[in-house]
């Protein structure tokens, strides 16, 4: 387990699995924003797992693009 | 006097995978014994719920990360309480948080009971089929784990890191796959709509969900074990905080907007009713995120024969931190002589705490009778004082990162929580957060919320502090101790050594230089 997060592989997974978050995160804010209560106050705990989701995902993706662009 | 000085070394070889597991652990198992309590008490506005104690949570996730960075010592909120505010407030910490972890082990051993009884096989460990039997599983276990510490057997990191991995991705999957295949935005809205609770009622629902992010205490334990946590710790904690957050806003909205595969069984008075009032009642309660995964079409057959199991483990898991924390926050404060030296004892043979360990998993016992004698709502008794515990040390936290940011601002903070501002205080530029204000308001709310709707809880809870007040104020008399003051220490020459033993080199660098330049050394001396 050790090695395996300290390996090339696992930070690609991270990048992966990141971009999903992100993704993910930016379909359920679609998802939200398109239907018929996209203006309701009901929809706003949707919006904030959307927005949660996008936030982990960059906050994973971050390290690694700043590792890359030094 | 510098307690740590007493204690063994821990060996820092947790990294940042294990970091983010071993607090994933502990938290992540949360939400498999909330849910089904938030949507009890919360109905149509659970994800309303989650959403406000998971804002506080986010506040005060922050504001472990950033003690935990910059004083990276296992003894977490009592320790900061203590060093910020002094001893009583940092015992009352400590108390509240042992109430915490007493209540947590009887409360997860009662979940894991409750998600193996989703088994087909396993129906006999049911709360309301069986309730004798049901007590006596919980016992054993409560028992079993108790042993195990006592000749120190503890889950190892490797073990918590392959847990938490596969309960990470079977949640996204329960996730993607509900959201994908039975999700609908307009039933959820309809739900919100049909099932909107009371105001009391959302209040409840409140104090319930800020149980699902109960467990930061782990962040300082795993700082203590982490080389260089001022670099590691923000990193895997905002990652951790972030995932928690997810799961128990979604599980929410799935749950209320979700079409099930199977048709919803009558209520009790042979009414209709929907998928998410199904969830929060009594029999599902203790197992509501295998129920709610067994009802995802196509998926829920496979996750039907897992997740209770996959549950079931993790909660088993967070029992048995329970029964480790508390011996180990003891330990700490007989150690700061907050309690008496009796907890410090260690077993002659395996070097384990067992008084605390005999003693606090002795009062899961004694909550567990009284949880069992609750009958259909032992399940939410615990509840309610897990609720009472976690605001009430969690208030002080936030009194305690102000304090310690105008008391002790020289110590470099190499994560601090966005949004501060200035003020002078003792001749010293201090930054005050105001996510710090903000979170203390609303978890103080939250304390409120508890005080006002539990029944129980309110009652229980005061008394297991006067019960501590009491006990405190009688072991510092005996030892001429002040009980309103606090016992001198050298906090600064600790803080040097703690950052030493850490491996932040730069950092005690950067605070032995500022100490230097305001002619003050590292013992203290002017």
């Amino acid at each position: 387990m050790k090695a395996f997060v300290q390996s090339p592989g696992y930070a690609r997974w991270k990048l992966v699995n990141a971009v999903l978050f992100v993704l993910l995160g930016a379909g359920i804010v679609f998802r939200f924003a398109t239907s018929t209560v996209a203006l309701r106050f009901e929809a706003i705990p949707g919006y904030a797992l959307g927005l949660a989701l996008i936030a982990l995902g960059a906050w994973r993706i971050w390290p690694l693009l700043r590792r890359s662009a030094a | 006097m510098s307690a740590p000085q007493k204690q063994e070394q821990l060996r820092r070889s947790v990294t940042p995978w294990g970091s983010y597991s071993w607090g994933y652990a502990d938290v992540g198992a949360d939400i498999f014994v909330a849910l089904g309590l938030v949507f009890g008490a919360a109905a149509g506005a659970t994800n309303v719920a989650f959403l406000f104690a998971g804002l506080v949570y986010v506040c005060v996730g922050l504001a472990y990360t950033e003690l935990a960075a910059a004083y990276p010592v296992a003894g977490g909120g009592q320790y900061f309480v203590m060093r910020g505010l002094g001893d009583l407030p940092g015992f009352l910490a400590g108390w509240a948080v042992l109430l915490d972890f007493t209540i947590d082990i009887t409360l997860f051993a009662w979940g894991t009971v409750g998600y193996l009884s989703h088994l087909p096989w396993l129906n006999g460990l049911d709360a309301s089929g069986h309730p004798i039997l049901h007590f006596w599983v919980i016992f054993a276990l409560i028992a079993g784990l108790a042993l195990l510490n006592v000749r120190g057997v503890r889950e190892s990191s490797a073990f918590n890191g392959i847990v938490s991995a596969f309960d990470v991705v079977s949640e996204l999957s329960i996730l993607f796959f509900g959201f994908l295949f039975a999700f609908k935005p307009e039933l959820l809205v309809h739900s919100m709509q049909f099932g909107w609770p009371t105001s009391f009622a959302l209040m409840n629902g409140i104090s319930l969900a800020i149980i699902s992010f109960v467990g930061l205490e782990s962040i300082s334990h795993a700082a203590e074990e982490t080389h260089r946590p001022a670099s590691i710790v923000p990193r895997t904690s905002v990652a951790l905080i972030l995932t928690i957050l997810i799961f128990a806003l979604a599980y929410s909205n799935l749950a209320l907007g979700m079409l099930p595969s199977h048709p919803v069984p009558l209520d009790a008075s042979g009414h209709a009713q929907m998928f998410w009032h199904f969830l929060g009642t009594v029999g599902n309660q203790d197992k509501a995120v295998a129920v709610l995964a067994s009802n995802i079409p196509l998926f829920g057959s496979i996750a039907a024969l897992y997740v209770p199991v996959l549950g079931a483990v993790l909660l088993l898991i967070s029992s048995n931190s329970g029964v480790f924390g508390s011996s180990r926050i003891a330990y700490s404060m007989s150690q700061f002589q907050l309690l008496p030296s009796l907890f410090e004892r260690v077993h002659k043979k395996y070097k384990t705490p067992m008084v605390s360990i005999l003693t606090f998993c002795g009062l899961a016992v004694i909550e567990l009778v009284f949880a069992a004698f609750q009958g259909d709502k032992g399940y939410e008794f615990l509840g309610d004082l897990y609720a009472f515990g976690a605001a009430a040390s969690y208030t002080l936290v936030f009194v305690a990162l102000i304090a310690l940011r105008l008391r002790d601002p020289l110590t470099p903070r190499a994560f601090k929580i966005p949004g501060n501002f200035k003020v002078k205080y003792r001749g010293e530029v201090c930054e005050i957060p105001l996510l710090g204000i903000v979170g203390f308001a609303g978890i103080f709310t939250i304390l409120i919320f508890v005080l006002l709707t539990h029944q129980i809880g309110r009652i229980a809870g005061p008394s297991w502090l006067i019960l501590g007040f009491l006990i405190y104020i009688v072991y510092r008399r005996k030892k001429g101790l002040p009980v309103f003051g606090s016992v001198r220490r050298d906090w600064t020459a600790d803080q040097v050594k703690i950052l030493r033993d850490a491996g932040e080199l730069e950092l005690m660098d950067e605070l032995v230089q500022k100490l230097k330049v305001r002619g003050r050394t590292p013992g203290g001396a002017p």
